[in-house]
């Protein structure tokens, strides 16, 4: 029931897009094209960033850097029942959103997009943001300068969010 | 971010050199800008389409009429009775939940101003910019298209299979972070009023 609402979501959100515009004799071809060229010029800005967090996560990773740390932290993540797999990501989610991206297409690839760690990871990687680079950006333009509280209740959300990830794909995507 | 990459870079060689791999590195890096190229190249075009589809919802009002659906709950929530507050404040969260990330920030942006205009500033973040931080840091996205199209592009059999359980964690963690600073805001006004 839930996987046939989720899969019909995006189907039904395409035809009544067309469906309005027709109604509303709006020019869908422009509205996309405009909104197209939006879509590559902000992927183009950030290429480098990208790059970056590919080549240094490759390096951490192939050293046996990244072997080495998580077995430092899995007694944590053991006591959480939080999969080791997505560890890594769970640590960048908060800074980064193209390094988000990145480790989450190598958890997918790594353990399949419809394994309990994809399915994690697509979870959370869409129901959090990239909380400390948001609080830092939005407290900029105003006089604030303690922004502790909101950072300690963000990052406090974002574990409660992985806790109910956690909790949705067992219930809803990995019973059946 | 900064921060992150130089710890993976020094910890990654002194690695390699302990593990006498030294001469490994340029492998690594040539197959890791291999990977890169064929991954951007994908998303681009993925974001791109997406980008395009989510422009004609822009276009024919969508945007407008959930943020119209959404200010009588928000103007519930948040405690300014600014209405130019409010309405940009409605417009950054629609804009979140439809995944328009160009159209959220500015709109965000200016919401923050807004909110410090309205007290005399002490350096402390008002309740109002906590609350309106946590929308913006819990994400409650109606269509999350990003994830969608990673998950398709990793050869998932049913992509869009997490659509209603990111939109529940995403709700009940956005319930769960606002009661937390609600406990937290109440829990700091009784101590200073004492």
């Amino acid at each position: 029931m839930i996987s046939a609402l989720s899969n019909g979501m995006l189907p039904l959100f395409f035809l009544s897009l067309f469906v309005i515009s027709f109604l509303k004799k709006r020019d869908s071809l422009s509205a996309f094209t405009k909104g197209a060229k939006e879509g590559f010029s902000a992927i183009v800005k950030i290429t480098p960033n990208i790059l970056a967090i590919m080549v240094s996560i490759a390096v951490f990773r192939e050293s046996g850097a990244l072997t080495f740390f998580l077995k430092l932290i899995s007694p944590l993540f053991q006591f959480l029942k939080i999969p080791e797999g997505i560890g890594e990501l769970i640590l960048v989610r908060p800074i980064s959103g193209s390094g988000a991206m990145v480790l989450l297409t190598d958890i997918l690839e790594k353990f399949g997009a419809d394994s309990y760690e994809g399915l994690l990871a697509s979870v959370i990687c869409a129901s959090t943001e990239t909380t400390i680079y948001t609080i830092t950006v939005y407290f900029a333009v105003t006089r604030v300068k303690k922004t502790k509280l909101p950072l300690l209740l963000g990052l406090c959300a974002d574990m409660i969010v992985i806790f109910l990830a956690m909790l949705t794909v067992n219930l809803f995507l990995c019973s059946a | 971010m900064g921060y992150v990459i130089s710890f993976f870079w020094i910890w990654g060689i002194l690695f390699l050199a302990i593990n006498h791999n030294l001469g490994q590195l340029t492998n690594i890096i040539t197959t890791a800008t291999a990977n890169c190229a064929s991954f951007v190249l994908k998303l681009l075009f993925l974001t791109a389409f997406f980008s395009g589809m989510i422009k004609i919802a822009e276009e024919i009002g969508l945007t407008r009429l959930l943020s119209k659906l959404l200010s009588p709950i928000l103007a519930k929530i948040f405690k300014t009775k600014n209405q130019k507050t409010l309405q940009k404040i409605s417009v950054n969260i629609s804009a979140n939940m439809l995944g328009i990330g160009n159209a959220a920030t500015p709109s965000g942006l200016a919401a923050m101003e807004e909110l410090d205009k309205e007290v005399k500033s002490d350096g402390y973040p008002t309740p109002d910019m906590c609350r309106f931080i946590l929308f913006n840091t819990c994400s409650v996205q109606l269509i999350p298209t990003t994830v969608i199209g990673l998950r398709a592009m990793a050869g998932s059999r049913s992509p869009s299979a997490v659509v209603i359980p990111v939109l529940i964690t995403g709700f009940l963690g956005l319930l769960c972070a606002l009661s937390l600073c609600k406990l937290v805001l109440s829990y700091q006004k009784r101590r200073t009023s004492l």
